[in-house]
C-alpha cells in the first residue's frame, strides 16, 4: 500500500507537471515510466551493497543498531529482524526497509544517528539523502511532517526532484518563492497521502493513461520485489547445510548432497507385493517366498528415474524401508530445483517439510 | 512432515505463509507470492515422512494429529491438481495409515553399480586443501569395491543406502570389513546408538518429549533396519510370523 501511495503522489507530480521542487517536468516526461521506477526500487545491487557495508561500520553491534532502529524509526529492530550475524540482520533490516519503502528514512536516519562515520556519510551523499536534505518521516503525523517542511528555511532538493529534472536547468532564484510554495504544498499533500482517502485522490484526479501507467509500475515493482524475495528465499535454502549436505553421524565433516550422489530409482509399488497378500492363515513359508520374490523382482527392475515420475505424474507417494533413501532423495528433488535443474520442472520454487 | 503436525495448521499453504514471511524475508508478502506461484504452477511441495506425522502420547491424539495431516495433503491436491507433490512414508508404517489418493513407487535397492560409484564418490571427495581427491582415500575405496565384490552376503546388505554408509565409515576408520553379516551389524549398531538419533533426530526434538521415548525410537529404528536387512521382513510382516510361530 505505502508504495502505491508513493507512486501515486509521484504521478500527480507528473500531471501537474511539476517536480515536488516545483520545477517544470515537461522535458523530463518522455521517460517519466522508466524515472518512477528507479525512483520507487531506488538502488542497485551495488548501492545496496554500499548500504549494508556503511551501516555494519557506523553500527557495529547490535545494541548500536537497535538504538539508532528505535530512535529514527521507531521500531524495535528484534521485531523486524530474526536473531543471527549482524551481517545478516542488516541485510534483513534493509531487505524490510525495502518492502515497507522506508529505505529512504533508514539511510538518513542511520546517518542523523551516526553523522561522523564516513562511510555512511558517502553513501548517503551519494544517494541524495544527507542530512541537510530532509526528507518526510512515512511514519510520521500530518503535523509533523508539515512542521519540518514549513519550518525549514532552504527548500530541499530531494534525490527524486533531481532525478526527475536531470534534464531541467537549475531553478532560478525568482523561482524561489514559487518553488518553496510549491515545496509546503507537495509537503501537506505528502502528509495526505497518509490518509485512506489517498486511493481515491489517486485513481480520480489522474487521467486514464496515467492511471494504466500507475498500475503497469506497480505491478512490475510488486513483481520485482516478490522476485528479490524468491531470491533471498533461494539462496537461504541453498545455504541450509541441512537440506544441501549429507551429515552421517557424528562425522566431523559434511558432504555435499550432489558430491555423493548415486541417481535412485522407483518402482511402481505392486499390491501383490504389499502385506495384504501376507494374510493371518499364510504359512511362514509362503511369506518368506513372497518376501524373496519380491526382493528378487526389485534387482531385476530397471526402475524409473524419480523425476520422471514427478514430470509424469505430479503427485505420488515414495515408499521405502528405512535407510531406504527417502529423505535424500526429497533433499536432491530439493537442491536440483533450487538451481533450476530438474527436469520438466525447471522454475519451480521447492517447499521442503 | 513433523514439524506441519507439530504446527495446528491445517492448510499446507498457510503453513508455508507463515514460514515463508517469518524465516525468508517476505515480511507479510508471501501470500501474494506462494498464490501467484501457484497459479503459475511454479511451486513444487516435498513432504518427508508422512507416517511421522502421526505424533501424540495417545492414540487417538496420534489418529487426530494424523488425520489433520492426511486431509490438508489431500486439500492441497485437490485445490491444484496440476501442482507437483511428492509425499515419503516408510512403507510399513504407511500401510497402517490411510493412504493418499496419489499412485505409490517404492525405492529400489542399490545395484552392485550403484553400490560401487557411492563408494568410488565417497573416497573420491576432494581434500579441503589440496582440492583434488587424496590418491590413498581412493585406493582405500577401491579396496573396499573389491572385497564387497567378492563377499556377496555383505554386498545383499549394503543394497540398502544406510547401512552402504555405515559400512563405508567403518571401512574408512578401521580399514577391514567384516565377513560376517553379524559382525558388521554388531558395528553398525554400535554407530548407530552412537550417533543416528544425535544427528537425526534431534532435528525433531519435540517428538523426542523424554529421554524414555528418545530410547524407543533409538530401538525402532534399529529393529527395523537389522530385522528388515536379516530376514528381509517388514515389521508388520514379522508381527505376521510372530503371530504364526505362537
Amino acid at each position: 500500500m505505502h508504495m502505491k501511495q508513493r507512486i501515486a503522489a509521484f504521478l500527480k507530480q507528473v500531471v501537474n507537471k511539476r517536480d515536488r521542487n516545483g520545477r517544470d517536468l515537461t522535458g523530463a516526461l518522455a521517460g517519466h515510466s522508466r524515472n518512477g521506477k528507479k525512483d520507487i526500487l531506488g538502488l542497485d545491487g551495488t548501492q545496496l551493497r554500499e548500504v549494508r557495508e556503511a551501516l555494519l561500520s557506523a553500527f557495529p553491534t547490535h545494541q548500536d543498531l537497535e538504538m539508532m532502529v528505535f530512535d529514527q524509526l521507531n521500531e524495535h529492530l528484534s521485531s523486524l529482524v530474526r536473531d543471527g550475524t549482524l551481517e545478516h540482520t542488516v541485510f534483513e533490516l534493509i531487505q524490510w526497509a525495502m518492502a515497507k519503502g522506508r529505505l529512504e528514512e533508514l539511510v538518513i536516519g542511520a546517518h542523523k544517528q551516526n553523522s561522523q562515520n564516513p562511510q555512511l556519510k558517502g553513501v548517503a551523499e551519494r544517494l541524495g539523502l544527507s542530512n541537510d536534505q530532509h526528507f518526510p518521516h512515512h511514519s510520521g503525523t500530518h503535523e509533523t511532517t508539515h512542521h519540518i517542511a514549513t519550518a525549514s528555511p532552504v527548500p530541499p532538493s530531494g534525490q527524486r526532484g533531481e532525478q526527475l529534472a536531470t534534464a531541467s536547468p537549475v531553478p532560478l532564484p525568482e523561482q524561489r518563492d514559487e518553488q518553496q510554495q510549491a515545496t509546503e504544498e507537495t509537503q501537506t499533500e505528502r502528509a495526505e497521502l497518509g490518509n485512506i482517502k489517498m486511493q481515491q485522490f489517486a485513481y480520480s484526479s489522474i487521467p486514464q493513461s496515467v492511471q494504466n501507467d500507475l498500475q503497469k509500475i506497480t505491478e512490475e515493482t510488486e513483481k520485482t520485489l516478490l522476485a528479490q524475495h524468491a531470491r533471498h528465499y533461494q539462496d537461504t535454502l541453498k545455504q541450509d547445510q541441512r537440506l544441501t549436505y549429507i551429515k552421517i553421524l557424528d562425522m566431523d565433516n559434511r558432504v555435499p548432497l550432489t558430491h555423493l550422489h548415486v541417481p535412485q530409482r522407483l518402482q511402481r509399488a505392486s499390491i501383490a507385493h504389499t502385506t495384504s497378500d501376507i494374510n493371518k492363515e499364510s504359512d511362514p513359508n509362503i511369506i518368506l517366498q513372497v518376501v524373496r520374490q519380491r526382493i528378487e523382482e526389485a534387482y531385476k527392475s530397471q526402475g524409473i528415474a524419480p523425476e520422471k515420475v514427478l514430470c509424469e505424474q505430479k503427485q505420488c507417494v515414495v515408499l521405502g524401508d528405512p535407510g531406504s533413501g527417502k529423505t535424500t532423495l526429497l533433499k536432491y528433488l530439493t537442491v536440483q530445483a533450487l538451481n533450476g535443474q530438474l527436469a520438466g520442472l525447471l522454475d519451480v520454487l521447492p517447499i521442503y517439510i | 512432515m513433523s514439524k506441519f503436525a507439530e504446527s495446528k495448521h491445517t492448510n499446507l499453504v498457510d503453513f508455508s505463509v507463515e514460514d515463508w514471511d517469518n524465516h525468508y524475508g517476505f515480511k507479510g508478502q508471501a501470500l501474494t507470492f506462494i498464490e501467484s506461484q501457484l497459479r503459475d504452477g511454479k511451486l513444487l511441495f516435498l513432504l518427508d515422512a508422512l507416517d511421522e506425522a502421526a505424533i501424540g502420547r495417545q492414540k487417538d491424539e496420534r489418529y487426530a494429529t494424523y488425520k489433520r495431516v492426511f486431509e490438508a495433503i489431500e486439500q492441497l491436491s485437490r485445490s491444484y491438481p496440476q501442482l507437483p507433490i511428492v509425499v515419503t512414508a516408510r512403507i510399513a508404517g504407511y500401510r497402517q495409515l490411510a493412504p493418499l489418493p496419489f499412485p505409490e513407487y517404492e525405492v529400489l535397492p542399490f545395484r552392485p553399480a550403484e553400490i560401487r560409484l557411492f563408494i568410488e564418490k565417497w573416497f573420491g571427495q576432494p581434500d579441503p586443501q589440496a582440492g583434488t581427491p587424496d590418491p590413498r582415500q581412493v585406493a582405500l575405496g577401491q579396496e573396499l569395491n573389491d572385497k564387497l565384490h567378492n563377499t556377496i552376503r555383505i554386498q545383499t546388505l549394503v543394497t540398502n543406502p544406510l547401512l552402504l554408509s555405515l559400512t563405508t565409515i567403518l571401512y574408512q576408520k578401521h580399514h577391514d570389513l567384516p565377513t560376517r553379516r553379524v559382525d558388521l551389524y554388531k558395528r553398525c549398531s554400535k554407530l548407530l546408538l552412537e550417533g543416528w538419533d544425535k544427528t537425526r533426530l534431534i532435528l525433531r526434538p519435540s517428538i523426542l518429549d523424554t529421554d524414555q521415548k528418545e530410547q524407543l525410537r533409538r530401538t525402532d529404528c534399529l529393529i527395523d533396519h537389522i530385522v528388515y536387512q536379516l530376514y528381509g521382513l517388514t515389521e508388520d510382516e514379522i508381527a505376521i510370523v510372530e503371530g504364526n510361530v505362537q
